[in-house]
Formats: C-alpha cells, structure tokens, sequence
C-alpha cells in the first residue's frame, strides 16, 4: 500500500471576536490507500477541522494537505469542487439527504455536479445507483423519500450517495451519530465492506468506541494535536476525558 | 426521471407551497396588469398607424392656427374649424417633388337636425384628385361616385343606400370604409368639396342652426404626396417658404404625438406598475434571502459534494426564474382573459375619452407576451441574485460543524 493522503504542519486557526483558537496544532498525518482509519476525540478536539481540511472544505491556516502528492489547497474553487467531487465521496451525520428527492435522486445527486459523470446517460446512472441500493440492501425503496426511511435506512442512502462517482476517498463524519447500538452496527459493517470490496480509503470521525472494533488506523485527537499508533486508544481517550 | 440541477431547483420550490404562491400571485398581477395595459396602448397606437397610413399622404398640409387642433382630431375625431383658401393647392402641385395634393373641408355636423350624428366629422374632398378616400371603400353601390354620394366610416349608423342630411344638403351614402380604429375615418363621413360649400351656403341662411364659415374658395387643408426619393424636408421647406400662413407635418410627426397623448392617459398606469415592479424584486429577495437562510444546511452539503460556487448560484436563481416566469404565464393568461371579457366596456369607456382602440396585429401581441415574460424573468433575476450571491458564499465546512 502506498501513501496516499498526507498533512505536513497542518494548522487552523479560528478568530472568535477577540479569542483565538487553535484547532489544528501543526498535524502531521500519513494514510495509505485502502485504509480504514478512525479519528476518534472529545468535542473540539479538531477532529472534524481536521477530516475537513483534507476533504477540501476548510482552508488551514498553514501547512499542507497532498493527496497522491498534489496539494489541494493550491486548487481554484473550480478544482477544488471537481476534485470533492470525483475523488471523495462525503457523509455527514444526519439529514444530510434532500427532503424534495426520492432516494434514487439523492444517491445521483453528486452526478449533476460531475461532468464526466453526466455524459453517462441517465440509464447507465440509474442502473448504477441501483445497483448501488441493492448492494446495501435498499433496492425496494429506491423511490421513497427520505421522511419514509428509518435512521439506518438514511444511513445507507448516504452511503450510496457517496459512492455513485466512485470516488477515491470516503469521508464521513459521525456517520453513526444518534444511530442505536443495533443499527450503528449495521452500519460499521457496511463501511468494512466497502473498505473490503470497493478497496477505499475510509476516514471516519466518530465518538463511538464500536468504531474500533473495525478499524485498521486509529488516530486520537486531542487538543489539536494528533496521536496515531497509540497502545490503547480506549485508555488514551478516556485520560483526555478525565483531564477535561 | 433522473435529476438535473434545473430539475433539483424545480423539487426545491415545492418544499415550501406558501412562499411559491406568495411570489406567483404578486407577479401574476403585475405581469397581467403590464400584460393588460401595454395592450391597451398598443391597440391604441395600432389605431392610429392604421388610420394614419391610410391617409396615403406624407404630408398634411394646414393653416398654422389649427395644428393643435388638428392633431386632436385625428386623435380623437373631434373637427378643426381653421381653413385657407384653396389657391395654395395648385402652388403646392407645382412644386418639385410634389405628385399628388388633394384638398379637404372639414366641417363640424350639426347637432339637432334629423339623421344628424353629433360627433361626425364631415369632410369634403375632391374626388378629381382624390387619393386618400377611395382607395380604402370596402363596401360601395358601383364604381361610380355621385355628385351626391356619401362615402361613411365604420362607426357610422347608416347602411349603403341611405339618405343623410347634413347643414340641410342631402346625401346617399354610397360606399362605407373599412373599420381603422381612428375617430378621423371611423365617424366620418365624405363627400364632394362641392356639398361642403353648398352645406356652408345652407348654414348662413338657415337661422336654426349655427352658421359655418364661409367656405367658397376655402379648404382645411391638403394631403401631399411625394415622389420616389423626395426629401420631406425640402418640400416642406418649400412649401412653408411660399405660404408662411400653413403649417405643413409628416404623418409620422402625427403618429409621434398621437403617441406621446397616449402614453400621457396611461402614465399613472405606467407609473403604478413601475413601482409594483420594484416593489416585487424587493419581495422576491426577501423571501429568497429567507429561504438561503434556512436551506444554508442543504447549500452546504450540495457544495461538500462538489457543487462550484457558480452552480450553486445558478441553483437559487433557476428556482427564482421558474417561479417568475409560471407567474408571467398565468400574470398574462389573466390579463389577457380580463381585456378579452371587458374589451365591449373598455372599448366603450376610451370612445367616451375619444380614444380609438382595436386590438394589435397577433404578432404583436406575440412579442409583448415575451416582453412580459422577459419582464418577468429580469424580476426573478434581479429579487435573487443578492440572495445568490449570499448562498455561494455559504462554507460547507460550518454545515458540517453543526453536525449535519
């Protein structure tokens, strides 16, 4: 597995009225490809600024992100809009799907913003997007609307949305937030299929220890700073919990 | 179907029913009111081209005094009571450039006498060198004009054969015109020079009535027409050099005026929907800087999964664009359903104010319909952009803070 992602001196720096925050402290990450690696930390620990930045949706403040050794952030709003949207395929915690769509839109929703993607024909997309749905076990509800679907259910829709351009890179931040234990678990295991099966890069931000259980890169955020390959994640958090 | 950003703007506006038909009302009624009005000018200025060009002259020549009034009555139909003696005709055909002069009289009608119409405009002309009258008969008896025949407009009462009495000289309508939409020729009535004096003869002796003026060697004026490639200016030059007593003005200068009168009557309308329009761009951009407001979430994940800044601007003014124009399709459907139920009455009230009206050519009609659109597309355009402007400025990164 070659490096893939990588951050050098990544800081984000928040002006808040006459405060300044540091979100990011100088991080300096490797993912390899293939890898399924799980920020996990406390609130405001820079976990999403961080999943953010290499996702191209914050500007650090300094340092770099290189995906496949190019910087994003030297990118135009154009590339960088092209680049979100072929290379990564994003999921957010909860109604991120769009109420006005069916499921089948919402999952090919990506594709309007996706040249390349549009020249396929609206057959072959919907074929795909179904394809997609029955993979994840969503094929009879392919023309619901989101207010029919189960949390889990939304969860899934995502899932397939952020797969349709078969990006690269799939990024997710508390995909399992309010989800119960039961469905959260449902959930964990699509992601180590993909993982396994389509071979992406999972990067997950997420609270639950469950995510563990799954994951091959633990990274524990604290303060801003990152602390990748620790002994026992579950006992490194737990101190920042005590500490706080 | 699958979705296109035209198609997610189209699903967005049915998210919020109440906004959607907020905005398709307002518009509605100032598309259907401008819809409706521009209509009505343009069936008026329609009028009066169409009557002015049958004119056949390029120039109207009359005593200076009566200009005012002579554009009143082709506006309006209302008769001038200036004239000139009718030596200036033949000093006109001999100018250079000149093709055809042909003399009129035109009289006020009696009011009172039997068979009489108050508002007619009588006017005599001289068949000899006619070339403005009988060329636009649509209806007549036979091809051959009487000393006593009457030629009526439109609008007239009376049917071909008929006997009409004016200043006491009667006359057999002999031939009726087509319908133009201008007072001057739809309640006129026509007939020798020769009749206009004998009536103005008749006028003096009779003591019922109120006398004319004396008309022998007179005429009100003359219509010129001029040869190919002859300049208006110099003939009108000309004649104004040797006759400073007349007055000579294009047809066109007629038209221009007729349509500054016009635009005068309906100013408080133009006004109104002018402000009507300003005051729905600001509603328009209210309710869309409401709805970027609370749809900040969805721009933001729509911009997350790869949606420029461009497309995400296009999103919120395609939605505006289709409200707006549904509302000029159903603002014009109203206004042009409301002008087509009360044409009779509106038709009725502008010949109480003496304004003529028929409705303009259907092509016309075509491109005032797409004015109206394109109006109100600039009025979805102009409401959003600001709105627009704000949701591509949305960081997708704060959305996914708040834990979307």
């Amino acid at each position: 597995m070659s490096e893939f992602i990588e951050t050098k001196g990544l800081k984000k720096v928040y002006q808040v009225g006459d405060q300044r925050v540091e979100a990011l402290k100088g991080v300096d990450l490797e993912i390899t490809q293939g890898d399924f690696a799980v920020f996990m930390g406390h609130s405001g620990s820079g976990k999403t600024t961080l999943v953010s930045a290499i996702g191209g949706l914050t500007r650090p403040t300094e340092g770099t992100v290189l995906i496949e050794g190019n910087d994003i952030w030297k990118l135009n709003d154009r590339q960088l809009s092209n680049f979100r949207n072929r290379k990564i395929g994003f999921m957010f915690q909860s109604f991120s799907l769009l109420p006005t769509l069916n499921v089948l839109n919402n999952v090919v929703m990506p594709t309007i913003f996706s040249n390349s993607s549009r020249k396929k024909n609206a057959d072959e997309l919907k074929t795909k997007a179904i394809s997609l749905l029955a993979d994840l076990e969503m094929q009879r509800k392919v023309y619901s609307f989101p207010s029919e679907l189960s949390g889990g259910e939304q969860r899934r829709v995502a899932i397939a949305r952020a797969l349709i351009n078969d990006p690269e890179i799939i990024l997710a931040d508390e995909p399992t937030g309010e989800l119960d234990i039961r469905t959260e678990r449902e959930v964990i295991d699509i992601f180590s299929h993909i993982n396994e099966t389509y071979k992406k890069t999972l990067i997950v931000v997420s609270h639950s220890l469950t995510w563990l259980e799954k994951a091959k890169t633990i990274i524990v955020m604290k303060d801003g700073l990152m602390f990748k390959d620790v002994e026992d994640p579950v006992e490194a958090i737990m101190e920042g919990v005590c500490k706080q | 179907m699958i979705i296109s950003l035209f198609r997610l703007a189209y699903q967005n506006l049915q998210m919020k029913h109440l906004r959607f038909y907020i905005i398709l009302i307002s518009v509605s009624i100032v598309i259907g009111a401008l819809f409706a009005s521009s209509l009505l000018i343009l069936g008026i200025q329609h009028s009066l081209d169409k009557g002015l060009s049958k004119l056949g002259a390029d120039l109207l020549v009359i005593p200076k005094d009566s200009l005012v009034n002579m554009k009143s009555a082709l506006l309006t139909g209302e008769p001038s009571a200036f004239y000139t003696d009718s030596a200036v005709l033949d000093k006109i055909r001999a100018l250079k450039g000149v093709k055809k002069v042909s003399g009129q009289i035109f009289l006020t009608s009696a009011t009172g006498e039997c068979c009489v119409l108050g508002n007619s405009f009588l006017i005599g002309f001289d068949p000899s060198d006619d070339f403005t009258v009988m060329p636009w008969v649509d209806k007549k008896i036979n091809n051959s004009f009487p000393a006593d025949g009457a030629i009526i407009g439109s609008m007239t009462p009376w049917e071909l054969g008929d006997i009409v009495r004016f200043y006491g000289v009667p006359l057999t309508v002999w031939g009726k015109l087509e319908r133009t939409g201008i007072g001057l020729y739809d309640n006129a009535v026509f007939f020798n020079i020769q009749k206009a004096r004998e009536m103005s003869d008749h006028s003096q002796s009779d003591k019922s009535i109120k006398p004319l003026a004396n008309l022998n060697g007179k005429i009100s004026g003359a219509l010129v027409q001029l040869d190919v490639g002859a300049k208006i200016p110099f003939i009108t030059f000309s004649i104004l050099k040797e006759n400073p007593e007349l007055k000579a003005i294009t047809t066109g200068n007629i038209a221009t005026s007729a349509r500054q009168t016009t635009v005068a009557v309906f100013s408080g309308i133009i006004a109104l929907i002018v402000i009507l329009v300003l005051s729905n761009i600001l509603m328009i951009n209210g309710i869309y800087s409401a709805v970027v407001n609370e749809r900040k979430r969805e721009l933001g994940i729509i911009r997350a999964i790869g949606a420029t800044r461009p497309a995400i601007f296009k999103l919120i003014i395609y939605e505006a664009l289709l409200t707006s124009v549904m509302s000029g399709f159903v603002g014009m459907l109203i206004g042009g359903s409301l002008l087509k139920i009360f044409q009779r009455s509106i038709v009725f009230y502008l010949r109480l104010l003496n304004i003529p009206f028929m409705l303009p050519p259907g092509e016309i009609i075509g491109l005032l319909a797409g004015g109206a659109i394109l109006v109100a597309l600039l009025m979805g355009i102009s409401g959003s952009a600001y709105p627009a402007f704000v949701a591509v400025r949305i960081d997708p990164h704060e959305t996914m803070k708040q834990g979307l």
